[in-house]
């Protein structure tokens, strides 16, 4: 039998042939295939553990810190210190290192903003201290919001060169009078040439004198209005300009921030803070020796501000210089001075970072600035609109509270803080030192500096806040990023703002109490928050859970286990493991120096979102898996039943001659297999460079499961076929190999005779159209799911990069089905024309041109392409409707867009069997018939 | 030249030209009496067949060959029936098959009235097609189709100026199949199959019906039917008929017999 059956192989090499490449195809598909779909689950997991654990696992805060967005939606917003001043006691952080399975438990405590001006200098060209009286003038102007933000004039500073002696001021200081640095005249008369201080003291803060300063130099005595600079000058001529920075202050626990972000790796100069820093009782270096509180710190390097001062140099003419020994009252002098013109000598930039540079070396110089007052800007507040997106809230500015304070005066008076211009969306709470000659004032004093770029924050796909980045909020339309020109909206000087800065500034647990004393800073008496900063300092604890190693069941329960311990203590917990930074779309209002409304994304994290992602891969994987396995078993079971069908007549001859039924099953099964092997074996093989050139992965081992899966299917597939052949009765042999149909059906023209040859083969029609149903379906189900993904985990930046990952592979492996599909119509409507050859020679040779038969068999492959498309159509969305994906607009646009083309190209795919259509030998099929 | 035509007829325009469902005078047809053919009037005369120095091969294979047509010279005049004998796998079919531009000659030229088949174009060969009557040894009815569809196949998917299910009512009732319109002839007797064959033939009103051992597969009773239809489309309608066959009887009352042998006629009268 088996000889018989290789006979037909041998001796049928056509029909053999075709068979085989269907085969083929089938089999190189389902190993290509598989090695994509399973390419893609490894890559999506890969990339997902890699990325699972970020910096901590747990995130621990006071019960009200948590705001209602952010519970709705699962989420941690990015600022999620913002406005949390205090709520955990240290008893309470004591109690959560406590608790089993606790690893690391890092807190931090925010302390306040404190702002500390330093005078940056800025080159002046062509000054000299050789020449004859020079006044120049440098035009601050701030720019600040990526450039949307702009205050002209925000300073006018004034460098006053002299060959004249100068002399600082040695006499007494008293509020009604002027004082400052003074140049002998030619009458030998000493005169106030470089004031200290306006003088009348103005009553409009926001005045241009009020932002205005004096520098006087010579020759004979160089007198920087700043005693704090002298030691750095030298005999090249510097103008300065003022700069008011703010610094966000935290206390954190160096070792557990050690072990945390490695926060000693990434200190650049100086030292790390370790567990001894704490404050330390000392004296002012100045001529008052008041006691002080030294608090080390430990500095950024980065300054995560955006503010840009652009400054113009003017050098400007005699009569404004002659103005310069008009005495004391720099008020009336200003006014003179400030609308006469220049000649502008350069313009330059200073910007944040040269600024924070320019302040740790003064820090180091100076050995520490007094802390008098810090300011605690509070959380924003948002409303939120139909479309879940979040709009920022402007709360009133209350420049008053930022200058009433006690030990607030001249500096501030020098230099407007923007804020207390720009809008403000946060509620800032001031605290000043309750008295400097009776308590002693903090100061903080300079450890080192570390680069936050230098920590160990984890992965960024699941990049948590640590308190070391700025928040990134970016514009989440094309307007609002071509504003920001494509960058972040950073922090600036205004606290009150929108961004928040991470803290600059870093002490030790121990440093919290020079801040949080009442005896030193007593509460605002304006401030609502009921929370004792000095009793529960902490903001928020963020822990590692030991034994975790990524998101593996048994990490996840550890998690779970301890985040139920601390939740037992009355603290917030969120579990972060597996979290990946989401974008959450914010409105912000316009601001008032110039920045307009902005439509923002920022990264909040959103928790879970890896294992979302395992479950939505694993699912996917197993649906591809399924598929694939489906639309290559209907090719080849459609290659196997034409092939039996084809031997339809001799098998009738051979039931006459006396074969059973048995017997004749089992040698069409025989031959099936011998292909099915011989097919598996090129599938295998092919398999190799197909994969090569798609960028895949194939080990032997799977390429050679292509060989039992061809016998297997072309057994399988062949079954029902043979056995249908084998139990037909001899008359089989001499009826025609397509029957005609069960009833007559009215023919109106081409089109309807198209549907009804289909129906004289329903079997194959519908074996042709599910296995183009099935690619259909297949990519209307990768549609849900990567609709899916980008809903259940919003876009998450973990997401993001798994779902670009495999999408590639995917895509291809369910264009690869699709292209199954259309290769099996257009084989069905190949062997309907092979079948049906003497059918089509007669319509030729009673006169049908090569038009319409040509349109006859496109009809039938169009016919069952519409079929297969709508029904894999509707299956898909009934599989994707089964995952619990909404079906939206989007994915029927795309499941209709995907049928529409699976038609069109089941359509277009019967231009094969057309060409071999007009090779039909007419008289030899009419003669063989 | 085979013989001259038993009556005088007018002689024909070319043959493309003439198909009659282009002037439009076949609905009189429609009042025929069952097993009447259409009548002479309705329609042009038969066509006139020219065949020079045909010739054909098929090769089997690279060193095997058969010649079907060696130089063939005939000329059919309107009206005629012709019988075309021989022995099997003398080249008969394929002389017809040639005639009916099924197939290409190697050499030689076949003018139907005034056309030139061989050198014809693709669509102007299908149109040809049309133009003439094909009736096959084993029908070549479409399975799927009624025998009401089956006899307007040929004209399906062009435009014809008759009604084409009247049409093909009336024919099939011409050969006898009234009635019937609607069955499936593919479980009918070899003969009535045969009929359906020659309505389809008919459909397009053809000057010439090619009729390759019309009843080669049917017993010697329904084969005289199927001669006698023939016979009548001649008598009625004066169709030239070219008939391939082994059956003497129908030879006998041919107008003339073309004998062939290894595709050359050998005799004709």
């Amino acid at each position: 039998m088996l000889g018989l059956a290789m006979a037909q192989v041998r001796n049928r090499p056509a029909r053999t042939v075709a068979l085989v490449a269907g085969i083929l195809v089938a089999t190189t598909a389902f190993v290509v295939l598989l090695g994509a779909s399973t390419a893609s689950r490894l890559q999506a997991t890969g990339v997902v553990a890699a990325n699972a654990r970020g910096a901590y696992d747990l995130l621990v805060r006071p019960v009200g810190a948590v705001t209602p967005q952010e519970t709705t939606r699962g989420l941690v917003r990015s600022d999620y210190l913002s406005g949390t001043y205090g709520g955990i006691s240290l008893a309470q952080l004591g109690q959560v290192r406590a608790v089993a399975g606790v690893e690391v438990a890092a807190p931090i405590a925010l302390i306040g903003v404190v702002r500390q001006q330093v005078r940056v200098p800025v080159a002046i060209p062509g000054a000299s201290l050789d020449g004859p009286k020079q006044l120049y003038r440098l035009k601050v102007t701030r720019v600040t919001d990526r450039g949307l933000s702009r205050v002209a004039g925000i300073q006018t500073e004034y460098t006053y060169i002299t060959p004249a002696p100068l002399k600082q001021w040695t006499g007494p200081v008293y509020d009604n009078q002027p004082w400052g640095s003074l140049e002998r005249q030619a009458d030998g008369k000493w005169v106030i040439a470089c004031p200290n201080e306006l003088w009348p003291k103005p009553r409009d803060v926001f005045a241009p004198q009020t932002q205005s300063n004096f520098d006087c130099w010579s020759q004979t005595g160089r007198v920087p209005a700043a005693p704090w600079d002298f030691a750095t000058h030298d005999k090249s001529i510097t103008g300065y300009i003022l700069w008011d920075q703010p610094f966000l202050l935290a206390a954190i626990d160096p070792v557990a921030e050690a072990a945390l972000v490695d926060l000693p790796g990434s200190v650049t100069t100086g030292r790390a803070l370790t567990a001894a820093d704490r404050p330390r009782p000392g004296t002012l270096n100045d001529s008052s020796r008041l006691p002080t509180l030294d608090v080390p710190v430990l500095l950024s390097s980065k300054a995560y501000t955006d503010d840009v001062d652009e400054v113009q140099v003017e050098k400007l003419g005699p009569r404004a210089v002659a103005l310069m020994s008009t005495g004391g009252d720099s008020s009336q002098r200003l006014t003179a001075l400030n609308p006469l013109p220049g000649q502008v000598l350069s313009q330059t930039r200073v910007d944040s970072q040269a600024a924070l540079d320019q302040l740790s070396t003064v820090l180091d110089r100076t050995g520490g600035t007094e802390v008098r007052n810090y300011d605690q800007p509070g959380p924003v507040s948002f409303t939120v609109g139909s479309n879940s997106a979040l709009t920022a809230q402007a709360v009133p500015a209350d420049p008053r509270s930022r200058l009433a304070g006690k030990q607030r005066g001249q500096i501030e008076q020098r230099r407007v803080p923007l804020d207390l211009k720009d809008t403000w969306f946060r509620k800032v709470v001031n605290r000043d030192h309750t008295n400097r000659v009776t308590v002693p004032e903090p100061r903080v004093t300079r450890v080192g500096s570390f680069d936050p770029a230098k920590l160990d924050l984890g992965p960024v796909l699941s990049r948590l806040p640590t308190s070391y980045e700025a928040p990134p909020v970016y514009g989440a339309d094309e307007r609002s990023r071509a504003l920001l020109k494509g960058q972040t909206l950073a922090p600036n000087e205004n606290i009150a703002g929108y961004v928040q800065s991470p803290p600059v500034m870093l002490t030790t647990m121990a440093g919290i109490t020079a801040f949080t004393n009442p005896r030193y800073f007593p509460p605002d008496q304006q401030s609502t928050s009921r929370v004792d900063t000095n009793t529960h300092p902490v903001s928020a604890i963020r822990v590692r859970v030991a034994g975790v190693t990524g998101i593996d069941p048994v990490s996840r329960e550890r998690v779970r286990l301890v985040a139920q311990r601390l939740e037992a203590l009355g603290l917030r917990v969120d579990i972060t493991v597996g979290s990946s930074p989401t974008p959450v779309r914010t409105t912000l209002p316009a601001g008032q120096l110039g920045r307009p409304g902005l439509a923002l994304a920022e990264n909040w994290t959103r928790k879970g979102v890896a294992v979302e992602i395992i479950k939505a891969v694993d699912a996917k994987s197993v649906a591809l898996f399924g598929l694939i396995l489906l639309v290559c078993a209907l090719t080849v079971a459609n290659a196997a039943s034409a092939a039996v069908r084809a031997r339809r007549t001799e098998l009738g001859v051979l039931a006459s001659l006396g074969w059973s039924p048995s017997r004749l099953a089992a040698m069409v099964l025989a031959e099936l297999a011998l292909i099915g092997v011989l097919a598996g074996a090129a599938g295998a093989v092919l398999s190799f460079p197909v994969a090569w050139v798609g960028g895949l992965d194939i080990s032997p081992a799977r390429a050679a499961l292509a060989i039992p899966a061809a016998t297997g299917l072309a057994i399988l597939a062949g079954i029902i076929p043979a056995v249908r052949a084998a139990r037909a009765d001899p008359g089989a042999a001499v009826r025609p190999a397509v029957a005609g149909a069960g009833r007559a059906r009215p023919v109106r023209g081409v089109f309807s005779l198209a549907v009804t040859n289909l129906r004289r083969v329903p079997g194959r029609s519908l074996l042709g159209a599910l296995s183009l149903a099935v690619g259909v379906a297949a990519l209307a189900v990768l549609a849900g799911i990567t609709l899916a993904f980008q809903g259940a985990v919003a876009g998450t930046l973990l997401g993001d990069a798994v779902t670009v990952q495999v999408r590639g592979v995917d895509v291809a492996a369910v264009v690869a089905m699709v292209a199954l599909g259309i290769f099996s119509v257009a084989d069905v409507v190949y062997l309907n024309l092979k079948e049906r050859a003497a059918e089509f020679a007669t319509l030729r040779a009673i006169g049908w041109g090569e038009g319409p038969l040509s349109r006859l068999v496109a009809y039938e492959g169009l016919l069952i392409g519409l079929v297969g498309s709508l029904a894999g159509a509707g299956a898909g969305l009934g599989v994707v409707r089964l995952l619990d994906v909404p079906i939206t607009p989007t994915l029927q646009v795309a499941v209709a867009g995907a049928a529409v083309v699976g038609t069109l190209a089941a359509a277009a795919a019967t231009l094969v069997p057309t060409l071999a259509l007009r090779r039909l030998p007419t008289t030899e099929v009419i003669a063989e018939e | 030249m085979i013989g001259r035509p038993r009556r005088n007829r007018p002689e024909p325009s070319g043959i493309l030209a003439s198909t009659g469902h282009e002037n439009g005078a076949d609905r009189a047809s429609g009042s025929s009496a069952p097993h009447q053919l259409p009548a002479a009037a309705d329609r042009a005369a038969g066509a006139r067949v020219v065949v020079r120095g045909l010739a054909k091969r098929y090769r089997l294979t690279p060193e095997v060959s058969i010649t079907a047509a060696d130089g063939i010279d005939l000329t059919v005049e309107p009206g005629q029936i012709v019988a075309v004998t021989g022995p099997s796998g003398s080249g008969k079919s394929t002389l017809l098959h040639l005639i009916g531009a099924i197939e290409r000659p190697d050499a030689g030229t076949i003018t139907v009235d005034d056309t030139e088949v061989a050198t014809l174009t693709r669509s102007a060969l299908a149109r040809y097609r049309r133009s003439i009557g094909f009736v096959f040894q084993r029908y070549n009815l479409l399975p799927a189709l009624s025998a009401l569809d089956n006899v307007t196949t040929p004209v399906l998917s062009y435009p014809t100026d008759f009604d084409k299910k009247t049409r093909a009512t009336q024919l099939l009732a011409q050969v006898g199949l009234a009635g019937r319109e609607s069955s499936l002839p593919s479980r009918w007797s070899g003969g009535q199959q045969q009929r359906v064959s020659i309505a389809r033939a008919l459909i397009g009103h053809p000057r010439l019906i090619l009729a390759d051992e019309p009843t080669g597969n049917l017993d010697s009773h329904t084969g005289a039917e199927i001669l006698q239809l023939l016979l009548g489309l001649r008598d009625t309608a004066g169709v030239t008929i070219m008939i391939a066959t082994h059956d003497t009887a129908i030879a006998a009352r041919a107008d003339a017999t073309i004998h062939i042998t290894d595709g050359r006629v050998t005799s004709d009268g």
